[in-house]
């Protein structure tokens, strides 16, 4: 084991009350912190463990330089983790409560800040469902809530960027949580992050066995961030999962370059730990002798969740920019990542023993108390195992990995699929296992008027509804061993299938790609039906878009046709507000507030020059901070 | 344009502490009143104003207001609000302080109507004259009314008056057919004792909002008195946030305003839209923390408006904008603002303190949807 020499001090933390920022603070201040979730939990109900730096307050994201707090590439040295070659078809689940509404497009910002590959729902790497596994309704928002969500995916971002991404929301933090729990395995999961807990209430055996299964599952889970003292948490102190501690995590000049101690900046402010009063000790911590503590003792393992040595995050629901965050919500999402770094799980498993039969393979943390406890090392660092880091950090991936050899199961389907109402559809899934083990397909979230045959893996039927799904197709084989795959499925109606998808925004937001809050479905300003689009409408400097790749037929004289309606309370000259059309990058069109009228009006571009082409349509909004120039889309379609 | 529905004694009980707390923030209170004080006797104190059509307006207030009675009279306009005509007198006054008496009006169309909370009065030829209503089942009060296309709607309470909450026995929800002043038959929409009901209707559907204080309120579509659909309403933040109120301007189109991290007279407003009649919602931030968000209005075209207690401020988004305004034309003197109503797209009402408490209340209106609010001229009866 490599020992660590304490060469931090750790900074004080102070809890300060409500979400307001600080401005950015002199390095010499005292780092504050708040917790961004409801801290007052009732039993059955459950709390996040994300803490926000405020003395760091927001910093926007035009404001050049790199953002304070750990990144991909710092999490990544210090856990010296294979992230630029493994996790290829991996996904990683992610449970939190309620909904962040600007969580793909924070991620978005957040990967490219840091050069990482592009995670979207368009590309198939990104997936938001609710709590049933459905990618609609969502559930309400919460400013809260969304920081744990950014910070969790930023996470697992950092340390693995070639792993899908799958964010459950739950309606709320209650039961509903397990509900997610439940729904994550349901949906063939691996990797399941859960960066929150609550009290040990209730039958912690009966909740284990209703939610967490099946077997052979990483589930990582927060120990929390208020000490020893706060007790023990759940579902940390669940068999099924692999309990996560925290760390201050700072550089040197050691050979590793990095060091750890336990975190516990502030009284009051530390990773969680304890012996639990409720559930069985498990085999795998035998180590851990009786005397210390007979039933299930957290935290496993553990990884950076110091504040004082936090993490780069970007929000902008419930914040304003780059931030830094702390607590075991950082940890579990980073060991969870680690893990799917290291392979499938066996099936049947118990993933959370993995490390402790590989502990050469782990930084033992040393050094640092959450606490004051009899017996010691449920609060104090200490060879081996200890309460607060458990049996150390990640050094690279071996003592995660399955000791056991399992089949590989791989899934091959398109990212995006798209059909209309009525008419016949027929998509062939396949998957193969290394062991040539036949597989079992199932299918969630499938549109109305669709099913799967479970041995062949063939979706066929006719799509009743219109609306946008986001199907996951698992593949199972005789020995448990599983994979799944994502697809984008749009069903659009017979009016909004001319050459395009859902060219009448019928089907929610499914085919195009927006920036900006663009896609409506209230039929305030529809041409028809409810959906439409509604691009600009700001008395500020302001630019939205839409956009579509389509392929544009290679006969006849193809025209793109639209419905436009253009508002304005100033129609004079000097309102500069445009919406431009742009097809692969060549402006074919533009539309001013002078075009200002009470209804709709047909338009027609000549895509001849663009026959037999796949191509991007776009549309841009440009106002500046004078009136609002509104501009309404429906009905586009491609025709011949 | 939304018909704009009836207070709770409990939230009357509210607002004026706010407005009291607002009299605080601004420290301009007692100045206000003497400024009131000191002004010309006014015949006729505005209370609360409705708009059937864009043409046909009433208007509920004191006429010749004392310190021990004010009787409540109806003023109607047929014309927009070019001229105003009086009508009966009712049988319940305007209530002074302390004392029930008459808050809010109701109008259908334009020849029926109700005048209520706690009591309950009808009229059936445009406000000319006024029957006394028995309440139904046995109820001691009316806390919130719709008259609508599909009839009337009725949140009642069966604590005595003066008393808030009494007991635990749940708040009953009554409907009469379009029209008429008997027939009552209960609604099987369970609201308890702590609870209360926003209402609100586009054409023959009504919408029942109930509010169980903090946390998720629950939505009923009611047509001809039966439950369609019900679904549960949570605003964004549910840990911290609180339904204000709800509105509708189109088939299955429903707005719901929620108000969270409330306190110290400030608010984060949340407007829900909703095209499929209250299933599922997109949630649009409104900037601006200042004041209580209250009450909600929609026109036809889309314009939005909200007012606030704690501080008299409207919040108001044109028809085909993104952007939101603020008036804060009431925001010194500290009074409540209430009974905001559109008349049409762009021309909007709302009364300026309250009838019953202060003679001087004041009539406002907005010809932008909003933007600008004009003191409009007390029409003489």
């Amino acid at each position: 084991m490599i020992s660590l020499r304490r060469l931090a001090i750790p900074l004080a933390l102070l809890l300060v009350a409500g979400g307001a920022a600080a401005s950015t603070a002199d390095a010499s201040e005292t780092p504050k912190v708040v917790a961004s979730c409801d801290q007052t939990v009732a039993p059955g109900t459950f709390t996040c463990f994300a803490l926000r730096r405020t003395d760091l307050g927001f910093k926007s994201r035009s404001l050049a330089g790199a953002p304070d707090g750990y990144g991909p590439a710092d999490l990544q040295a210090a856990y010296q983790l294979p992230s630029e070659r493994a996790g290829q078809d991996r996904r990683i689940y992610i449970v939190d409560a309620f909904d962040d509404p600007t969580a793909e497009s924070d991620l978005a910002v957040y990967r490219q800040q840091y050069g990482l590959p592009a995670c979207t729902t368009e590309d198939g790497c990104f997936q938001k469902l609710n709590q049933d596994g459905a990618s609609s309704p969502l559930p309400a928002p919460s400013q809260g809530w969304s920081g744990e969500i950014s910070l969790d995916l930023d996470m697992v971002s950092a340390v693995c960027p070639r792993c899908g991404i799958t964010l459950i929301e739950a309606d709320s933090p209650t039961d509903d949580m397990l509900e997610a729990v439940k729904t994550a395995g349901r949906l063939g999961a691996e990797y399941v992050s859960l960066s929150w807990g609550g009290p040990e209430t209730g039958n912690l055996a009966d909740l284990d066995h209703t939610y967490f299964q099946p077997r052979g599952v990483v589930y990582t889970a927060s120990t929390g961030d208020y000490d020893y003292d706060a007790g023990t948490s759940y579902p940390a102190t669940s068999a099924a999962t692999t309990a996560i501690g925290g760390t201050s995590l700072v550089k040197d000049d050691s050979t590793r370059g990095w060091s750890e101690t336990v975190w516990n900046s502030f009284p009051g402010f530390g990773t969680g730990s304890g012996c639990s009063a409720q559930a069985v000790k498990p085999d795998w911590q035998s180590v851990i002798p009786a005397a210390v503590c007979s039933n299930r003792a957290v935290a496993d393992i553990s990884a950076v969740a110091d504040p004082s040595t936090g993490v780069a995050v970007y929000q902008t629901t419930g914040g304003a920019g780059w931030a830094v965050y702390g607590g075991t919500s950082a940890s579990a999402p980073i060991v969870a990542a680690a893990y799917a770094l290291a392979g499938d799980p066996a099936p049947k498993s118990h993933p959370a023993s993995y490390p402790y039969d590989r502990t050469d393979d782990l930084n033992d943390v040393v050094e640092g108390d959450n606490g004051s406890c009899s017996p010691t090392p449920l609060c104090t660092a200490q060879p081996g195992w200890d309460g607060p880091t458990g049996l150390g950090t990640p050094i690279g991936t071996r003592a995660l990995a399955s000791p056991a050899k399992t089949n590989q199961v791989t899934v091959t389907a398109p990212a995006q699929e798209s059909s209309v109402v009525g008419e016949p559809v027929r998509l062939t899934i396949r998957a193969t296992s290394s062991g040539q083990d036949p597989v079992r397909y199932e299918a969630t979230d499938l549109p109305a008027g669709l099913r799967i045959d479970a041995t062949t893996g063939i979706v066929d039927g006719r799509p009743t509804t219109p609306g946008t799904h986001s199907v996951t197709i698992t593949a199972t084989d005789s020995t448990g061993a599983s994979a799944n795959t994502v697809i984008n499925w749009v069903v659009s109606t017979h009016q909004g299938s001319r050459g395009v998808v859902n060219g009448d925004f019928e089907s929610g937001s499914g085919g195009w790609t927006q920036d900006g809050d663009v896609i409506r479905d209230d039929g305030q300003y529809a041409a028809d039906g409810l959906g439409y689009a509604w691009l600009g409408g700001h008395d500020a400097a302001h630019t939205d878009s839409l956009t579509q790749q389509v392929t544009v037929p290679s006969e006849g004289r193809p025209r793109l046709r639209f419905g436009l309606r253009v508002h304005s309370d100033d129609t004079s000259a000097a309102n500069h507000d445009v919406l431009r059309l742009v097809v692969d990058g060549d402006g074919v069109d533009t539309f001013t507030a002078q075009q200002s009228g009470p209804r709709y009006v047909g338009q027609s571009v000549d895509l001849t020059r663009y026959r037999g082409r796949t191509v991007r349509l776009t549309w841009t909004s440009t106002e500046d901070d004078s009136t609002a120039t509104t501009f309404l889309l429906d009905e586009v379609g491609v025709s011949r | 344009m939304r018909l704009h529905s009836g207070r709770s004694l409990i939230a009357m009980a509210v607002v004026m502490g706010a407005a009291l707390a607002a009299a605080v923030l601004t420290g301009s209170g007692h100045q206000l009143a003497a400024a009131h004080a000191a002004g010309p006797d006014q015949p006729f104190s505005p209370q609360s104003l409705v708009w059937p059509t864009s043409t046909d307006g009433y208007l509920l207030g004191g006429a010749d207001c004392g310190l021990t009675s004010c009787p409540a009279e109806v003023l109607a306009t047929h014309d927009g609000g070019k001229t105003w005509t009086a009508g009966g007198r009712m049988h319940h006054g305007l209530a002074k302080s302390g004392e029930p008496g008459l808050t809010s009006l109701q109008f259908a169309d334009r020849r029926f109507g109700w005048a209520y909370d706690p009591f309950l009065e009808a009229t059936q030829n445009g406000g000319r004259s006024w029957t006394d209503v028995p309440l139904p089942g046995g109820s001691a009060k009316v806390l919130s009314l719709l008259a609508s296309a599909d009839g009337t709607y009725v949140l009642t309470s069966r604590c005595a008056l003066g008393d808030g909450v009494c007991d635990d026995r749940p708040l009953d929800v009554w409907r009469a057919a379009p029209g008429k002043v008997t027939g009552w038959q209960r609604v099987d929409v369970p609201v308890p004792a702590t609870g209360d009901v926003r209402f609100a209707a586009n054409g023959s559907t009504v919408y029942a909002l109930v509010r169980y204080g903090p946390g998720p309120g629950r939505l009923f579509t009611l047509h001809r008195g039966q439950v369609r659909a019900s679904s549960t309403i949570t605003c964004a933040d549910q840990e911290v946030a609180g339904i204000a109120d709800v509105a509708a301007n189109g088939d299955h189109r429903v707005f719901v305003l929620c108000r969270s991290f409330y306190g110290q007279g400030q608010s984060t407003k949340t407007v829900m839209v909703s095209g499929d009649g209250g299933q599922t919602f997109r949630y649009d931030a409104v900037p601006g923390r200042l004041g209580l968000a209250d009450r909600l209005v929609v026109a036809p075209d889309g314009a939005v408006m909200m007012s606030n207690f704690t501080a008299s401020l409207v919040y108001s988004r044109a028809a085909l904008s993104k952007s939101w305004r603020i008036a804060d034309n009431w925001l010194e003197n500290g009074e409540h603002i209430h009974d905001l109503a559109f008349q049409s797209d762009t021309t909007a009402w709302l009364i300026e303190g309250d009838a019953a408490y202060n003679p001087d209340s004041r009539l406002w209106t907005t010809h932008d949807a909003g933007a600008t609010w004009q003191l409009a001229t007390v029409p003489t009866p």
